[in-house]
């Protein structure tokens, strides 16, 4: 499940982020500050709040998802059976709407990055690329991602990091240590230790296996780091 | 600012051919509109997490949503700060959360700022390597860790109490504040304590007298990181506070309150809003000098 998780959410928020960088870098200075804010906002919403937000969001009674799902058009995929649905009951639709939730706070920090990165390169590279022909997405691969690629490495690696355990939202989303079937790794961890009978060993060996997967990107990180000249 | 000066630059580019600007203006408007829609469904959940805290109860069910309350109220709110529900008001958890976190930034920051000296200032056997540990244990994930740390402090005796959690807080915030602070001191010229040791300052005098002021930028950059960890920290709070609810601390209340009155959104969302408008104002306040720094403090470490 965590795995499953990460590799859907990790490029999702670095496509999502990436393209807001890149939207920003070509706005004006008002639009781009007041966009910028407000990406801050979803960045700077503490965890659990985001995650009851988005539970509220998604609740069968009252809440606006299945509200607009249940008026959209038949051939968009809305309908009535909509009405009622409830995200957080079975895993599928619960990690559907986790992913969601975790887009929308992760974005943020990938855009202002890319932005920082885009706006160290000159303009004229594009131009003059732009001049030869080539269209945004080429000039986006060939030109833009190269030289930013240590940017998007470190933001990768990051990405996969906070991802790949994520705790607190899976908790709030799935409503505690309830429902088995929705666990993901960190959550099946922490519910071995802290549901009785606590079984230390076994989540103490959990939590080994989280770190060392972890570790192993971490390792990744932090020759990256070394390689920007980071540690000196 | 680098923007305007790029788009400026393109533009002044472009005037001997007049259907391209036209083509520009329209690309504009689209990337204009483009930028509205990303923001707004981003400005979205917080909005609405806001309306819905000030709706009566009969508006928070009703089978269409609407964007705005039609009869606002501070029900919601009078409900969330007499503490009907847990039996404690919200100014109990207020206090918690404070004495916890301003605690924890303080001794982070002291700890940081000594440490951060060191690093930039001094050559030491294994210095690298101590740069690279907290690179590593800075990532290292918390909920691997809370096994472990609670069967220690359950020997300690510090669970169900914020002693403790102040003691993990201010640990998991030093590698990032040190690894900060260590850029904003290796930045002062090393001319300036030079000089003031020539003018017969003591090492104590140039550290408070020269050091000190210099970095305070850098200490408040690493005090907001340090605060918006320690007051949104969810997994110790939930671990180490599991039996005590007067011990609580925001995050903690915000869930439990969710959790136990599980259909009372109104409520909810206003907890949830008082929870989150201070880091809002926070960043916002700083958000410049912020986001760039904690960018670069990412980035580099």
């Amino acid at each position: 499940m965590s795995v499953i998780f990460a590799v859907v959410v990790v490029p999702l928020t670095l496509t999502v982020g990436t393209l807001v960088g890149l939207l920003l870098s070509r706005l004006g200075r008002k639009m781009a500050a007041f966009v910028s804010s407000v990406a801050i906002l979803a960045w700077a919403t503490p965890a659990v709040s985001a995650s009851v937000i988005f539970v509220w969001l998604a609740d069968p009674d009252g809440g606006v998802v299945d509200w607009f799902l249940s008026k959209l058009p038949t051939w968009l995929g809305g309908g009535a059976h909509w009405a009622g649905f409830s995200w957080t009951n079975s895993a599928l639709p619960a990690y559907a709407l986790l992913t969601v939730l975790l887009v929308w706070t992760g974005f943020p920090f990938i855009a202002v990055a890319v932005l920082a990165g885009l706006r160290t390169i000159p303009a004229e590279l594009h131009e003059s690329a732009q001049v030869d022909g080539g269209g945004p997405w080429q000039v986006f691969w060939m030109v833009t991602y190269p030289i930013l690629k240590p940017i998007f490495m470190v933001l990768l690696l990051l990405s996969i990091i906070w991802d790949f355990g994520v705790f607190t939202q899976v908790y709030i989303v799935i409503g505690g240590l309830a429902n088995r079937d929705e666990y993901n790794l960190g959550i099946y961890e922490y519910s071995r230790a802290f549901t009785m009978p606590p079984a230390y060993g076994i989540a103490s060996a959990l939590a080994f296996v989280l770190t060392i997967v972890l570790l192993i990107v971490t390792v990744g990180y932090v020759r990256a780091s070394v390689r920007q000249g980071a540690v000196r | 600012m680098t923007t305007t000066q790029l788009t400026a630059g393109t533009v002044r580019r472009s005037p001997p051919r007049r259907r391209l600007t036209r083509s520009r203006r329209v690309r504009r408007a689209v990337l204009n509109l483009l930028a509205l829609l990303v923001a707004l469904l981003t400005l979205f959940p917080i909005f609405y997490m806001v309306s819905t805290a000030f709706k009566p109860p009969t508006e928070v069910y009703s089978l269409t949503p609407h964007l705005l309350p039609a009869h606002p109220t501070l029900g919601n709110f009078r409900t969330v700060l007499n503490g009907n529900v847990i039996g404690y008001p919200y100014w109990t958890f207020l206090r918690n959360s404070l004495v916890v976190t301003l605690s924890a930034v303080a001794a982070s920051s002291l700890i940081a700022l000594l440490a951060a000296t060191a690093l930039a200032r001094f050559r030491f056997r294994f210095r690298t390597t101590y740069l690279i540990m907290l690179l590593i244990v800075q990532m290292l994930p918390q909920q691997a860790l809370v096994i472990s740390l609670y069967l220690d402090f359950r020997s300690l005796n510090l669970l169900d109490s914020l002693v403790g959690l102040i003691v993990v807080y201010t640990a998991f915030a030093l590698p990032v504040t040190i690894w900060m602070l260590r850029n904003f001191v290796a930045a002062v010229p090393r001319e300036l304590e030079e000089a003031a040791a020539i003018d017969g300052a003591g090492p104590v005098r140039i550290f408070w007298r020269i050091l000190l002021p210099l970095v305070a930028p850098g200490l408040v950059a690493t005090s907001v990181f340090a605060f918006v960890f320690a007051y949104n920290e969810f997994i110790f709070a939930l671990t180490f506070l599991s039996v005590d609810a007067a011990k609580f601390t925001l995050p903690l209340y915000v869930q439990y309150f969710y959790g136990r009155n599980g259909a009372n959104w109104g409520a909810i969302m206003a907890a949830s809003t008082l929870f989150t408008i201070p880091v809002m104002a926070f960043f916002l306040l700083l958000q410049r000098r912020l986001a760039a720094g904690l960018v670069a403090g990412a980035l580099k470490g």
